[in-house]
């Protein structure tokens, strides 16, 4: 469809076994199925604006309606339009995931149980390339987490996360500095 | 040697499931149908309990994996059951469980769900509160997989994970996050999780479901 869900679908085959077929890796691959709706809406949005592509508005808003409406209530897995999420993105697990108003960068992963969203009322959290968020984390409000970082199962970010170490606990608070994710990411 | 010998013939094996199947809702009755009994409340906490589906489902996706040398048409079929149950268990209770779990008695798990449950084994007798994970970490910790013992209360909210062992008896608080072994009878909470309280019976703990809420209120 465009070349930001090929990347995602390339990182769900590098997690996966790469030798099965497309059709297998979405039939499997919950993560993916939520990615598809998303890039989906994302394309119609973008679609919007140039009126030779209206024509397929009237078919792609209601099947990106079903999709969402289907990834929502099965896995309980919300990526909603107002967030920008870069090109290969990886979602570990199902449940609870809840991504709103906010940008993040290529190659990240996060885990189940995860909410980044905005506080209240305000600007979302901007988060970088190659971030691995585990499961149950939290970032609600204004952050900004640089590239390379890597927050640990059940942190709850409450400040910026400036370099590429290792944050856990509740706040979060660095662990090791100079940690490398890339050999899960 | 096997304590719970594999069983010979299609009707030994149904058996051994369906009374495995009337100790747990008899264990689930217990907990949410408090005061009433007899069997017309059996059949409302067999029926009425999605995390005892998830459970039921569960020991025959362990069946499966346990007896995958001897692949018989009952393997077959219950084969085609755990497939459909862990359909099931996405769609209504938010959970997955990998098959190769080992889960010896009763044990119970919530029905509120979004449960992944990675461990290698969970003993009798535990309870398991919502929106818990347990599994095999990759930051802070080495790879491996954690074994739950006995009796353990673990509340909602927790992350197990990596190779540990919680201790038989030990009570895990709301919102722990465990990076160490827990002694048996000890008491963990926080994030990362820390010991508050050691021998601790938490026998009134495993009794009730409500009693949840007021250990929540007290820790957050």
């Amino acid at each position: 469809m465009n070349s930001e869900f090929v990347a995602d679908v390339r990182r769900f085959a590098d997690k996966d076994r790469p030798s099965q077929g497309f059709w297998r890796l979405l039939l499997g691959n919950y993560g993916l199925q939520a990615l598809l709706a998303y890039r989906l809406g994302r394309w119609l949005l973008r679609a919007g604006h140039k009126w030779y592509l209206w024509p397929l508005l009237p078919v792609g808003w209601p099947l990106y309606y079903l999709l969402s409406r289907y990834v929502r209530a099965a896995f309980d897995i919300r990526l909603e339009l107002s967030a920008d999420i870069g090109p290969g993105f990886y979602i570990g697990h199902f449940g609870a995931i809840l991504v709103r108003c906010c940008r993040i960068g290529s190659n990240c992963s996060i885990g189940r149980l995860t909410a980044i969203t905005p506080a209240a009322h305000g600007p979302g959290p901007v988060i970088g390339n190659c971030v691995w968020i585990g499961a149950h984390a939290q970032i609600v409000g204004s952050y900004r987490i640089d590239s390379g970082a890597t927050i640990a199962a059940g942190a709850v970010v409450r400040r910026d996360v400036p370099d590429a170490a290792l944050y856990l606990g509740d706040p979060a608070h660095v662990v090791m500095r100079n940690y490398d994710n890339r050999c899960f990411l | 040697v096997h304590l719970n010998p594999a069983p010979a013939t299609f009707a030994q094996a149904l058996d051994r499931f369906v009374g495995q199947f009337f100790a747990d809702a008899r264990f689930y009755q217990g907990l949410t149908r408090t005061g009433t009994s007899g069997p017309g409340s059996l059949l409302r906490a067999a029926l009425g309990n999605r995390g005892l589906w998830l459970l039921t489902f569960h020991r025959i996706g362990y069946h499966c994996v346990s007896e995958r040398r001897r692949r018989s048409p009952t393997w077959w079929f219950a084969r085609l059951c755990h497939g459909i149950g862990s359909c099931f268990n996405v769609a209504f209770c938010k959970s997955a469980f990998s098959a190769d779990c080992e889960i010896d008695g009763v044990v119970y798990l919530s029905n509120r769900g979004y449960l992944v449950c990675g461990a290698l084994s969970i003993g009798a007798g535990s309870l398991i509160h919502e929106r818990c994970t347990f599994g095999s970490t990759v930051a802070g910790g080495g790879e491996g997989r954690p074994f739950i013992g006995k009796r353990v209360w673990i509340g909602p909210n927790c992350i197990i994970a990596g190779s540990l062992t919680v201790g038989d008896g030990a009570t895990v608080l709301p919102g722990s996050f465990l990076t160490h072994s827990v002694p048996p009878g000890a008491v963990v909470k926080g994030n990362p999780a820390q010991i508050v309280r050691t021998n601790f019976d938490n026998s009134t703990l495993r009794r009730s479901l409500t009693v949840v809420q007021d250990v929540a209120a007290d820790h957050s």
